[in-house]
């Protein structure tokens, strides 16, 4: 929660230095392009592989949570693919690249920024944030209407870290590791689906 | 799109060879999360400068509300059932 507030102050703030007129109307993100987004990739990939927790819980045998991120990954794109019915102004490959950044708002934002445009960019942040924040709030309701992996499912990719708190709370602690797990499993994914939803 | 996959799975295995490191793993993540925080800042900007983002916030809020309960709503719908009939009857 704390870290997010951090990454909205960063985004604000950039939008209050915009809007100030103090800079030079039309700037152009992009300019700083694909340089950026190729060290924003290695960046993350080199956090991905040298997390030790990630190889440990990878390696698990418990045949059974494989299921458990292919369903988010499903259920994600599903919903966010029928969305697009009540967005007029999206497609459907915009509304699934948005709901294909789980919840890891800061990375998915940024990529699709770079891959697409600077407004879906910002539907992308706002949208990944806000899954976030309903995953706190909702999750001692979700899960006693849904089960035990709702919490899970409504957290995404950040049921790793920022969301795994609550999730242990109301699924309990046998199910932390199975959010650990799935959390990693879609914070890998997240700049592969991405990347492939707005580009094949 | 392959060159961006291909410097993402580069990171992952020059990662791997970092574990163990945990050093390096903190120095990495803080170079990331600085790299993000410059990147949303210039997003920020960029849209801070754009009338056509700034004129639209309203319609890309809601959007945003939207994708973000459908993607909750079809995960959640999903994984219940998966519950139903993978999990709970080994719970009990």
């Amino acid at each position: 929660m704390r870290s997010s507030l951090i990454f909205f102050a960063f985004f604000v703030s950039g939008i209050f230095a915009g809007l100030s007129g103090l800079l030079p109307q039309g700037f152009d993100f992009n300019k700083f392009g694909s340089y950026a987004l190729y060290l924003l990739m290695f960046l993350a990939g080199v956090s991905i592989g040298s997390d030790k927790n990630s190889w440990k819980v990878l390696a698990s045998h418990n045949y059974k949570i494989i299921w458990v991120p292919v369903t988010i990954v499903v259920g994600t794109l599903a919903g966010s693919a029928l969305v697009d019915l009540i967005l007029p102004a999206l497609t459907v490959r915009e509304t699934m690249a948005v709901g294909a950044g789980f919840g890891y708002y800061s990375l998915s934002s940024v990529f699709i920024t770079q891959l697409h445009s600077q407004s879906l960019g910002v539907v992308a942040l706002l949208s990944n944030i806000f899954r976030e924040v309903a995953t706190l709030l909702a999750t001692p309701v979700l899960v006693s209407y849904f089960g035990n992996l709702a919490g899970i499912a409504s957290g995404g990719a950040t049921s790793m870290d920022t969301t795994l708190p609550v999730i242990s709370n109301y699924s309990g602690k046998s199910y932390a590791m199975v959010a650990v797990f799935s959390g990693i499993v879609l914070t890998i994914l997240v700049p592969f689906l991405v990347t492939f939803i707005l580009t094949v | 799109m392959i060159a961006i996959l291909l410097v993402l799975t580069a990171g992952i295995l020059v990662g791997f060879l970092l574990v163990g490191r945990p050093a390096w793993h903190r120095f990495n993540n803080h170079s990331l999360n600085l790299a993000i925080y410059g990147m949303l800042f210039l997003l920020g900007i960029s849209v801070g400068t754009n009338r056509e983002v700034i004129g639209n916030l309203g319609t890309i809020g809601y959007e945003a509300i939207a994708i973000a309960i459908a993607s909750i709503a079809g995960s959640v719908l999903i994984s219940s059932i998966l519950f139903k009939f993978l999990f709970k009857k080994h719970a009990k």
